[in-house]
């Protein structure tokens, strides 16, 4: 395993009465790429909005590279080099398809050195072939179907260039012949050094690829492991996976 | 960078220039005087709401204060024009960068409500503190600017047309499409590495400050700093010339500002029913052209462009 890239340590959060994220503890070592499951509410999302700032734990430690980036506003830790995409795609809907991917761009990355406009055009046009939308590049944002719009989503958050990606069931609203590409993808920018979190309800898809699996279930974590050990893993099953998904072949 | 200014905007500032050399009357320079101060503050409101999306219907607030500041330190203290003018301007950008670091971290209705207490509050300050301000009287006896209408004429248009180029360089700059994303999706811009919040309080910074610099000309041309700098009817005045002309876009509200003030000027004889005029023509706006007139009017001249082309 790689150095550690992400310790998280005890991290709670609560709305009112509802405990979200309850002592969730992991690591994430450098160039992994690391599934996050549960059932729908169990607060993976939720985790995923205390990592990038979005929302501010209760108690906890978030130590990225070794520095704590807990509670940092969201365009900080962004800086830091960790980038995420959304559940539901945010984007810039009355922007051109290759602009949204500038606006990453623009902002000041820590030990960066700026672009030029051309290299800037360069970089994201590089970023549309890769995610397999170079015919829209002038399209307007607000022009794309769904699964498009997932992708951009995908590409903006590269766009800022991170070391820690963040996707929020990236496979969502994708049909099975753009979720293979995509898959690809990851697996390549897992080989060009980047660490992945990736949070995905398609379990078959995901365990094709992932090195480790987290299992979530209200608010805690409940199994930590390779996909082979989670698919054989009794409370996972009992509580979330279900003797179906086994047969479908996570294990 | 000057190429990216819209020939239409040259065009359209090139003809105000020549109108001196065609038309003496006083009346109508003085029309255009008020028309070029009622541009700047239309496009210096754009860069700020139509950019980034927060609606600041308080305006008047910085336009008023940076007079009153300017009229006082002028009258008082016999400072310069220009200089009293800076110290108004300088005023009304820190009032908004204090406002703005209070306030831009809300979300929603929550800050154009605000923006129009405070418009409110402080134009009733102003009457509270009328051994200052001249309470409903307003300040009388500024300094004139200039020797006369043209020169007032020539000094508001070609600040109209600086801050004009100066707007149009940034909202085509990345800042300009930075401030367009945190407009579109403020989550997506954070989660970029923008900090939206910087760059919200600089832009209500900027915006201000030409807000202020405009209130400043206007008491030195009128020789008074009237009450009425402060009023709400204002801001909802600058509000509506920025939306008939086409928010987020620079060239529209200064079309918008012209075009309306020159119109409340020869409906002069209806005087008390201008606002009503004004709200309806927001209302046929929204409706009919929801992105603006100049953009429907560019739209048209396209169209019948391309039907006499084939």
């Amino acid at each position: 395993m790689g150095e550690i890239f992400l310790e998280v340590k005890g991290l709670n959060k609560s709305f009112g009465g509802l405990r979200a994220t309850s002592a969730v503890s992991f690591l994430a070592h450098r160039e992994e790429i690391m599934g996050i499951i549960g059932p729908n509410g169990a607060g993976k999302t939720t985790l995923f909005n205390l990592l990038t700032g979005f929302l501010k734990a209760d108690s906890g430690v978030i130590l990225y590279k070794g520095q704590a980036i807990g509670g940092l506003r969201p365009h900080k830790i962004a800086r830091f080099g960790v980038s995420r995409s959304f559940q539901v795609a945010r984007l810039f809907p009355n922007m051109s398809v290759e602009q949204a991917l500038f606006v990453p761009q623009y902002s000041t990355r820590k030990g960066k050195n700026k672009k030029s406009v051309e290299d800037i055009k360069a970089y994201c046009e590089h970023l549309l072939v890769d995610i397999g939308l170079q015919k829209k590049k002038d399209h307007l944002v607000k022009s794309l179907t769904q699964g498009e719009l997932k992708l951009l989503d995908i590409a903006r958050s590269l766009a800022s260039e991170p070391d820690l990606l963040l996707l929020d069931e990236p496979f969502s609203g994708l049909g099975h012949r753009d979720i293979q590409p995509l898959t690809a993808l990851i697996l390549r920018l897992r080989d060009r050094g980047l660490t992945l979190l990736v949070i995905e309800h398609k379990l078959r898809e995901l365990m094709s690829f992932v090195d480790r699996v987290i299992v979530i279930n209200f608010g805690q974590v409940i199994a930590d492991g390779s996909p082979q050990e989670i698919g054989k893993n009794k409370t996972v099953i009992d509580s979330y996976l279900g003797e179906e998904e086994i047969e479908i072949g996570i294990a | 960078m000057l190429r990216n200014i819209p020939k239409i905007g040259l065009v359209f500032f090139g003809a105000f220039a020549l109108l001196p050399f065609f038309v003496d009357s006083p009346y109508i320079l003085g029309v255009i005087t008020m028309a070029s101060l009622y541009a700047v503050w239309a496009m210096s409101w754009d860069i700020f709401s139509g950019y980034t999306g927060e609606i600041n219907f308080g305006y008047a607030f910085f336009i008023g204060t940076a007079a009153f500041v300017g009229a006082i330190f002028g009258t008082r203290l016999g400072l310069t024009p220009w200089l009293s003018i800076a110290i108004g301007a300088l005023t009304a950008m820190l009032l908004a960068f204090i406002l703005g670091i209070l306030t831009l971290r809300l979300r929603g209705p929550y800050f154009t409500i605000i923006t129009m207490a405070i418009n409110i509050a402080f134009s009733e300050l102003a009457l509270v503190l009328w051994k200052w301000t001249g309470g409903e009287e307003g300040i009388a006896g500024i300094e004139p600017l200039t020797d006369g209408p043209a020169s007032d004429y020539y000094v508001t248009l070609i600040f109209s047309f600086v801050v004009f180029v100066v707007l149009v360089i940034l909202s085509r700059s990345k800042h300009g499409k930075i401030l367009i994303a945190i407009r579109e999706n403020e989550d997506a811009a954070e989660a970029s590495g923008i900090n939206t919040i910087i760059y919200r309080v600089l832009m209500f910074g900027l915006s201000a400050f030409i807000a202020g610099i405009g209130g400043g000309l206007h008491i030195h041309i009128q020789m008074h700093a009237s009450h009425d700098l402060l009023s709400l009817s204002l801001s909802t005045m600058i509000l509506i010339m920025a939306i008939f002309g086409g928010m987020g876009t620079i060239i529209g509200p200064m079309f918008g500002a012209y075009c309306l003030s020159i119109l409340s000027e020869l409906l002069r004889n209806l005087a008390e029913y201008r606002m009503l005029i004004y709200t309806g023509i927001l209302v046929l706006t929204i409706f009919y052209a929801p992105n603006g007139i100049f953009l429907r009017i560019k739209t048209l001249f396209s169209e019948i462009l391309s039907k006499i082309k084939g």
